[in-house]
């Protein structure tokens, strides 16, 4: 059978097809493995960092306690935020009461920050020093332990309340 | 022994080694004629190939007497240098695209790591986008 030499022009789109996903499969091979991992995060922090396994399981252990910590504080913070909201609905001033209802809220949030900053040098000891202030300078810029007025300039609540 | 005499026996000498060259040669040309005489090709050559042959190179003929306005890509992919040329082209291209949009889906897929880990760690972080 005689082939016309125009079929290697869908010929030709499939290689560049496979070529395209040959490549595109090995560039991302690593992020996309780090996915699967059972804990992502952690994952994560092994390969940005190359961690060796004595790193790790410290590192591991870190986390592990900090969690237990935090989930304590989450506990507080969200028994807190429900009592602030039930006496928020329950009045149209600010009363005495309302106001160390905040506070308090505020205090446990801030104890969620000191403790996660805890965490953070803790973890940064743990790395080399490169790598420890590499550590730093993203959690510190991803984190809200130190809070950065949002894109625009303006001054932001948390929740993205802006006051022009 | 007189300088023509001399000259004269070496030219003896020489036209009796040639012909004994020539004897020797024509020997064995005759063994090679024999072998070639008895030499069968058993294969025939595929059907059409003088078809073809003759049909690529008027391809060619074609392709280089036509002007570019004229361009035909079945007569230019006729050629199997420019076939291959064209296919490692697209190959390059696919390659090339590949490794671009994966390196920036790796950059991307790797901030959406990051912030998972942030997520872990900080309980009033924002989810990643």
């Amino acid at each position: 059978m005689k082939r016309s030499p125009l079929t290697l022009i869908p010929l030709g789109l499939l290689i560049g097809c496979i070529a395209f996903g040959a490549v595109y499969a090995w560039q991302t091979r690593k992020p996309r493995a780090l996915l699967k991992a059972p804990e992502v995060g952690l994952a994560w922090l092994r390969s940005e960092f190359h961690l060796d396994d004595s790193q790790y399981a410290r590192i591991e252990q870190l986390h592990r306690s900090y969690e237990a910590e935090c989930a304590r504080l989450c506990q507080k913070v969200a028994e807190e935020n429900t009592r602030l909201a039930r006496a928020a609905a329950a009045t149209n001033t600010v009363t005495d009461g309302l106001r160390s209802q905040i506070l308090e809220t505020g205090r446990l949030r801030d104890q969620c920050r000191s403790s996660m900053l805890e965490y953070l040098y803790a973890v940064a000891r743990e790395l080399p020093p490169a790598a420890a202030q590499r550590y730093l300078e993203l959690m510190l810029e991803s984190t809200c332990v130190v809070e950065k007025p949002r894109a625009g300039g303006s001054v932001h609540s948390m929740n993205g309340h802006s006051h022009e | 022994m007189s300088f023509r005499t001399r000259i004269v026996e070496r030219r003896e000498r020489r036209t009796k080694a040639c012909s004994m060259n020539t004897r020797r040669t024509d020997s064995r040309d005759e063994a090679l004629s024999r072998l070639l005489r008895s030499w069968e090709v058993d294969r025939d050559a595929p059907l059409h190939m003088a078809d073809d042959v003759w049909r690529r190179i008027a391809a060619r003929g074609k392709a280089d007497e036509e002007p570019w306005w004229k361009f035909s890509w079945a007569v230019w992919l006729r050629r199997p240098v420019l076939a291959f040329g064209y296919l490692g082209l697209i190959a390059l291209l696919g390659a090339g695209t590949g490794a671009v949009r994966g390196r920036a889906a790796a950059e991307s897929l790797s901030g959406e790591l990051q912030g998972r880990y942030v997520m872990a760690i900080d309980p009033f972080a924002e989810p990643h986008r």
